[in-house]
């Protein structure tokens, strides 16, 4: 029994976190997929994305954890609920039947695949604490991957005129 | 936190014989019984604000202001919580009622978890974590979250709009707040609160040039940091939702924006998280700017040097040990500057709210992003431009910033006496006559 | 680790349970008299007509893209400030010039961005901007 504990990291309180915080965000995954109206499905996305910050806290890596709230729970949220207001997406907001098997089809395809990925992928050991300091983050990000940096400029510009140009294509 | 934690298990052991095996148990009750003390600090810093807030009112009005309940009024604020308690909590029918319950409770987490970062002295502190000043951007970006919730889940148009309103607005001016305080990160290097106040300190050595003058304070550092403060203390007006920026809810379109259909204590969550929101702007304002709970002239000792025990602080030539409780009543007094200038602050924030008039909302969006959004960058730039020319530790940029601070403190006089000449000029006799 | 961390998951936890707290011990002594017409959405006092949730403006996305995108300059502008605050003290791996002219390149592209919103009219909210858009904007 013990032996079961310290193997599944139950002997630790950071243990006993980890398993709250991944059941709370497998649990938020699934209620956003399920759930009927968008804005209530958008409103889980942030509860399992927020416990996703807490499983990035436990890893060590507090710059991450802060950046998944700021960003994902408070702007990409944001502009999820502005998609649904500009959508008029109700409740009952349905796609045609056709598109809604295709869709299963797919999505419970896609679910077995990573499915099977991640536990034929488990090695069994513990994860490692990485040093995820704003410091360490910063210094590989003006480093080795000073290419994808300011690559990423690029690619918020292209977001920017894109949402410019849909947004304010006028009636002619 | 722990710091604190285990000063007091210190103490417990030699004043009342307490038995090493218990600590773990007392340090467990003890930062449980802190991290309930932040919270209440939280919802009765925001009763008290609400009393300053109606009394300076008052005073700006030419009125005296609620001073029935409580010696000159104080207890008021628990009057009113009393009756939002006993008032009926109603939830309209059209309503989505799990998310028209849960709004209320967002909003207030979002704001109380805020406080847990921000430092009232050098050991108190609930969490002092390396990402302080982003934990509280992004926890307090939770708040918009719970506008939307409110506004969407209500199913009123007077809430809706409302909540669209404020969500567009929170979201635009979490630009400019968020990089304004890029400057401090710049010149600490750290973002952590308790770092980035030690950091506004020159050489220990000497008590006029240790830590908590006003030469040594960020907003000093150059003129383009003192543009950055009024940057972020602008948009912290925004974020508060405080006049000149409270359009979420301007009574006179919106009903009450996105609390319209708010009733009882839930209704009054919204007030208490928008009131408990002044405290984190001018805190932030505080720790940012104004050098945060720093005593002038007061040597704060090292991290290295409490590690190793035997630590002492150093103020006027005069040495204070660390772990004995003349360092407790030292940062008594440090807590007592940082309320002091909190004040400040935050009377800023108040008299600004019964002197100016709503902005318009494409005015609100001009301001954040044609004005405030280039002008933050351009004194970024201009600031790393300032600290390679002119090192912190340089004698030239010690002198500039001293008489940054006389321009500073001149500013201060000319707005004391402009305050004076307006309360005297309205022929105002309300007692007391020199406060509030 | 867990230790530093562990105040904010307890104020977390106290704040929700006060909130919860004072909640349940309004719902126990407030008064309970629903009717229908307390029960309505406010609207001016007339019985509420229609459905609340309309469409709303384009406006609202785009100030949405915009605030993401700067929002995730500002997540990468933070890292920046401290690397180059350690090579201003010699303590990087890196050259403060290096560093900034980086944060140039970077913020300059997203400059442009903003600069192309703000001649596209994306900035104004004025009365006179919203008309002909494909949308209406909130409250007509």
């Amino acid at each position: 029994m013990s032996a079961f504990f310290a193997h599944s990291g139950l002997d630790s309180v950071e243990g006993w976190f980890f398993y709250l915080g991944a059941a709370v965000a497998v649990v938020g995954a699934l209620m956003t997929v399920l759930s009927r109206s968008p804005l209530r499905g958008a409103l889980w996305l942030i509860v399992s994305l927020c416990s996703v910050a807490v499983l990035y806290l436990l890893l060590g890596a507090s710059f991450v954890a802060a950046m998944q709230v700021l960003v994902y729970a408070g702007a990409i949220m944001v502009l999820f609920i502005f998609v649904i207001m500009l959508l008029n997406l109700g409740p009952d907001a349905g796609v045609r039947p056709a598109y809604l098997s295709v869709a299963k089809v797919l999505g419970l395809g896609a679910a077995a695949y990573f499915t099977f990925q991640i536990v034929t992928s488990v090695s069994g050991g513990k994860a490692q604490a990485v040093d995820g300091t704003v410091k360490a983050v910063g210094t590989l990000l003006l480093g080795n991957y000073l290419f994808a940096f300011e690559a990423i400029s690029v690619l918020l510009l292209v977001a920017v005129v894109g949402a410019v140009v849909l947004g304010m294509k006028r009636l002619t | 936190m722990q710091d604190l934690v285990s000063f007091l298990n210190s103490q417990l052991q030699t004043v009342f014989g307490l038995s090493e095996t218990l600590f773990p148990y007392v340090a467990a009750a003890m930062v449980l019984a802190i991290a309930f003390g932040f919270t209440v600090f939280a919802a009765v810093y925001a009763g008290v604000f609400i009393f300053f807030e109606r009394r300076i009112a008052g005073r700006i009005m030419s009125r005296i202001g609620p001073n029935r309940v409580g010696p000159q009024g104080l207890l008021q604020f628990i009057a009113d919580a009393v009756k939002l308690i006993f008032k009926e909590d109603i939830i309209p029918t059209s309503a989505d009622r799990p998310l028209f319950k849960l709004a209320p409770y967002l909003m207030f987490i979002g704001v109380v978890a805020g406080f847990a970062v921000l430092p009232f002295s050098h050991r108190v502190i609930a969490a002092d974590l390396n990402v302080g000043l982003l934990y509280v951007l992004a926890i307090t970006s939770i708040t918009v979250v719970g506008v939307l919730m409110s506004g969407w889940a209500s199913n009123s148009k007077w809430a809706l709009f409302g909540g669209m309103r404020s969500a567009a607005q929170l979201v635009s001016y979490e630009i400019p707040s968020g990089l304004a305080l890029l400057p401090a990160v710049l010149l600490s290097g750290s973002l952590s609160t308790q770092e980035i106040i030690m950091a506004q300190a020159g050489s220990p050595e000497h008590a006029l040039t240790a830590g908590g003058w006003p030469w040594n304070w960020y907003i000093f550092h150059s003129p383009m940091m003192f543009v950055c403060f009024v940057i972020f203390f602008i948009a912290q007006l925004a974020e508060g939702a405080r006049l000149p920026f409270d359009l979420p809810e301007g009574e006179s379109e919106l009903v009450s924006g996105y609390n319209t259909e708010y009733s009882g204590f839930r209704f009054g969550a919204y007030f208490t998280a928008e009131f408990a929101n002044t405290w984190i702007a001018g805190a932030l304002c505080v720790i940012v700017f104004f050098g945060g709970w720093q005593i002038p002239g007061a040597a704060v000792p090292s991290a290295e040097a409490i590690a190793a025990s035997g630590a002492t602080w150093t103020w006027f030539g005069y040495s204070i040990e660390y772990a004995g409780w003349g360092a407790f009543w030292l940062e008594a007094l440090s807590f007592l500057f940082f309320i002091v200038k909190m004040a400040g602050v935050v009377f800023i924030i108040i008299q600004l709210r019964w002197t100016v008039p709503r902005v318009r909302i494409d005015q609100m969006m001009t301001i954040c992003w044609k004005y405030l959004l280039p002008l933050t960058f351009a004194c970024l730039f201009l600031i790393l431009g300032w600290m390679i020319v002119l090192p912190w530790e340089s004698t030239a940029a010690l002198v500039v910033r001293i008489v940054m601070a006389l321009a500073g403190a001149v500013l201060l006089a000319l707005y004391a006496w402009r305050v004076r000449y307006n309360i005297h000029s309205a022929g105002d006799k309300v007692y007391p006559h020199w406060i509030i | 680790m867990l230790q530093s961390h562990l105040p904010l998951f307890l104020v977390l936890v106290v704040a929700l349970g006060l909130g919860v707290f004072i909640l349940v011990v309004s719902s126990l002594v407030g008064p309970k008299r629903p009717s229908a017409v307390k029960a309505d959405a406010f609207e001016c006092g007339n019985p509420p007509s229609g459905y609340a949730r309309e469409r709303f403006g384009v406006k609202f996305y785009l100030v949405a893209i915009l605030f993401l995108v700067f929002d995730i300059e500002a997540v990468f502008i933070y890292p920046w400030a401290i690397v180059f605050s350690d090579s201003t003290r010699g303590a990087g791996t890196l050259s403060p010039l290096l560093v900034v002219v980086e944060m140039v390149v970077f913020v300059g592209i997203l400059m442009i961005g903003l600069a192309y919103a703000w001649r596209k009219g994306a900035l104004e909210w004025g009365p006179e901007h919203g008309k002909g858009l494909e949308t209406t904007t909130a409250g007509h």
